[in-house]
């Protein structure tokens, strides 16, 4: 979610949130700023953290100088990513920095907080109080009192940041997969304000939030493909990863992939992506995932080589990957393709793959490691 | 000898009507599990390869005693599938379903584990005792080609490297007593190091083999637990995903719990982490049976 989101969506739970508006021209970020009081901050709206090192946020300044902070940022490249609208937001008085995070871990739940926040906060390790939460499902006034006691060190915590610990729960247990309010400032007035802030939602859970949609933020036009065919389309899931190798990899299962990139990686050969692809996948999916990995400008020999099938068919993946391939032309002869699929229908896939140059289809048996060795030996 | 599962296991098959259950029920009768029951709400009275089909858990555990499950639910039900299991008192729960809500699927591992259940997955082929039974797809059709009785018990958070695992022991003429995918989404019902123990308790196993990636805490809670004694039987370790130290933090490949937040997700922590507990570190799958020979 990017900033203005996550703050309205906490703002809705109580959480407090300095006043703003997005803007998307200088013109609208000037008469934005003319709204607020005092001085301001305009912070260039991407999907990435670290902003206010990287020439992300201008601030705080004179409300008459917020046209042209939104005219340097808005068109610039930030963190990689374009900025094309600015957030104008008021500048709290800020007494104190606090720090506050929720976060999923193979141990459920838990809570996170700091008497000191700040940017690099999240790696300082000693100064973070953790709390897990176990079976609940929520956060209790007690809870939080709990673990503020611990991070301020000091047995009287203020009810206001109380209430807004357990109002950042709130959104935290609506499927987010990370809430982070960084830094969360203490005014001088005793009162609390999410300065920062930052949700992540999860994205297996959109079907219960019909008002969020889904954004391919940071992929490339292949991976945002891929991405968008596998929300779309039955069927299981397929993934891709690109990198900037010339090695194509169709590859899965998970574990799989990872242990063949491994090996790869380990011979020298630098992959072009990185892909996957679940148990009972469906044609259409398997023929995005494939032009993807063929359409790399990259590409000079394919990897196909999946753990022994036992229940996605191995003439599916095969017919599916010789499509691709026609398609995909000669441009200068034939790649090298080295195939290892065993398991079902394996048969059939080896009748279709007969005769078809440049393409090695290892004998029954082989492992998983003498494809990629077979492929190394071909990439020398 | 097994753990968790053996021949007199009565497995009751949630979602047994879809078109993945029909298929796994048929290849697990052939195998000689013993599958006693199915249920899909509304789908009472029917029968799905001679297996009477029930309406909810309870009925079908009251009319078969059951004892297990296996589940074939989509995702956004697979929790609401693990509570009632629970809450019939069965176990193991096998579960199939992967990309879950997070916070569905630590409700179910919460209320499995407070039903004195062990959830199996999520995201899981499934459990096999060679010989004995099997509950999920694991082995496919020809579970015999890979999965041969023996002495060395494998827990793996992939599915399909199990059977690999499993196949380099069968041809170098060793044997599995009980193979377990334990699952590999961020959140699954049981660890790594609690199977471990499992097979530390269990007579017929003598040795341990696990396949990790980076993320969670698995391979650090087993490596915690083989260093306090609660593991002594050899260990070998399989930890892949090394190349992902070439790329930023955050990127996930393959599985999405695969991902590096930690230091300590790291794949080559992990496995030196393992190697200081006393585990002997596979670099391929076809070192595994030389490495178990040595032990």
């Amino acid at each position: 979610m990017l900033e203005h989101e996550s703050k309205a969506r906490l703002a809705r739970a109580g959480v407090r949130v300095p006043r703003g508006a997005v803007a998307t021209t200088p013109e609208q970020a000037g008469s934005a700023a003319r709204a607020l009081d005092g001085e301001v901050f305009v912070k260039a709206l991407v999907p990435a953290n670290r902003r206010s090192k990287n020439n992300g946020v201008i601030g705080p300044i004179g409300r008459d100088a917020a046209a042209r902070a939104a005219h340097e940022l808005l068109g610039s490249r930030i963190l990689g990513h374009r900025c094309r609208s600015v957030y104008v937001e008021e500048a709290v008085a800020v007494a104190g920095e606090l720090y506050a995070a929720f976060s999923w871990g193979s141990r459920g739940p838990r809570v996170t907080a700091s008497g000191a926040g700040g940017v690099d906060i999240e790696s300082s390790g000693d100064a973070l109080v953790h709390l897990d939460l176990g079976g609940s499902a929520d956060l209790p006034q007690g809870g939080a009192e709990h673990l503020w006691r611990r991070a301020l060190g000091d047995s009287r915590v203020p009810p206001a940041l109380v209430d807004l610990t357990v109002s950042a729960a709130g959104v935290f247990f609506d499927d987010a997969l990370l809430v982070e309010l960084n830094p969360l400032a203490r005014s001088a007035d005793g009162s609390f304000t999410a300065v920062g802030a930052l949700i992540e939602m999860d994205g297996n859970a959109l079907f219960r939030h019909p008002d969020l949609r889904w954004r391919p933020d940071g992929l490339s036009e292949r991976e945002a493909v891929v991405a968008e065919a596998d929300r779309r389309l039955p069927g299981a899931s397929v993934r891709y990863v690109e990198l900037d190798g010339d090695t194509g990899l169709l590859v899965g299962g998970g574990g799989a992939g990872l242990y063949q990139h491994d090996l790869l990686v380990q011979a020298g050969v630098r992959p072009a992506n990185h892909s996957d692809l679940g148990a009972g996948v469906s044609a259409e999916k398997l023929d995005v995932l494939i032009e993807a990995v063929l359409g790399h400008s990259n590409l000079s020999r394919l990897l196909v080589s999946f753990n022994i099938l036992q229940l996605a068919p191995c003439d599916l993946i095969m017919e599916r990957l010789l499509v691709g391939l026609d398609r995909m032309g000669d441009r200068d002869g034939p790649i090298p393709v080295v195939v290892r699929l065993e398991g079902l229908n394996a048969d059939r896939a080896r009748r279709l793959a007969a005769g078809r140059a440049g393409l090695r289809y290892l004998p029954p048996g082989a492992s998983l490691g003498e494809a990629v060795d077979t492929l190394v030996r071909i990439s020398r | 000898m097994s753990i968790l599962v053996d021949e007199r296991t009565r497995i009751l098959v949630q979602g047994i009507t879809g078109s993945v259950g029909r298929v796994d029920t048929r290849l697990c009768l052939d195998y000689g599990s013993r599958i006693v029951a199915g249920v899909t709400p509304g789908r009472g009275g029917e029968s799905v390869s001679g297996v009477p089909v029930f309406d909810t858990v309870a009925e079908a555990v009251e009319r078969t005693g059951a004892t297990a499950a296996v589940q074939y639910v989509p995702a956004r039900h697979a929790a609401d599938a693990v509570v009632e299991a629970a809450a019939s008192g069965l176990s193991p729960i096998v579960a199939i379903a992967e990309n879950l809500p997070r916070q569905d699927a630590w409700r179910a591992a919460v209320a499995a584990r407070n039903a004195g259940s062990v959830l199996i997955g999520f995201n899981t082929n499934g459990i096999i005792s060679p010989g004995r039974t099997k509950l999920g797809g694991i082995g496919g059709p020809r579970p015999d080609d890979l999965f041969r009785p023996g002495t060395v018990g494998v827990c793996s958070r992939s599915g399909g490297m199990s059977a690999e695992i499993a196949r380099s022991l069968a041809r170098a003429g060793s044997g599995v007593s009980t193979c377990v995918s334990m699952g590999g989404e961020s959140i699954t019902g049981r660890t790594m190091a609690e199977y471990a123990r499992w097979f530390e308790a269990d007579e017929a196993t003598r040795s341990i083999v696990v396949f990790g990636e980076p993320g969670s805490e698995h391979e650090a809670q087993l490596a915690a637990a083989m260093e306090r004694g609660e593991v002594t039987k050899p260990v070998v370790a399989m930890v892949v995903g090394q190349f992902q130290d070439a790329y930023p933090a955050g990127s996930s490949f393959g599985h999405l719990s695969a991902m590096v937040r930690l230091e300590t997700d790291r794949a080559v922590v992990k496995r030196d982490m393992l190697a200081a507990a006393g585990a002997l570190i596979a670099e391929r799958v076809e070192d595994i049976p030389d490495l178990i020979e040595g032990c």
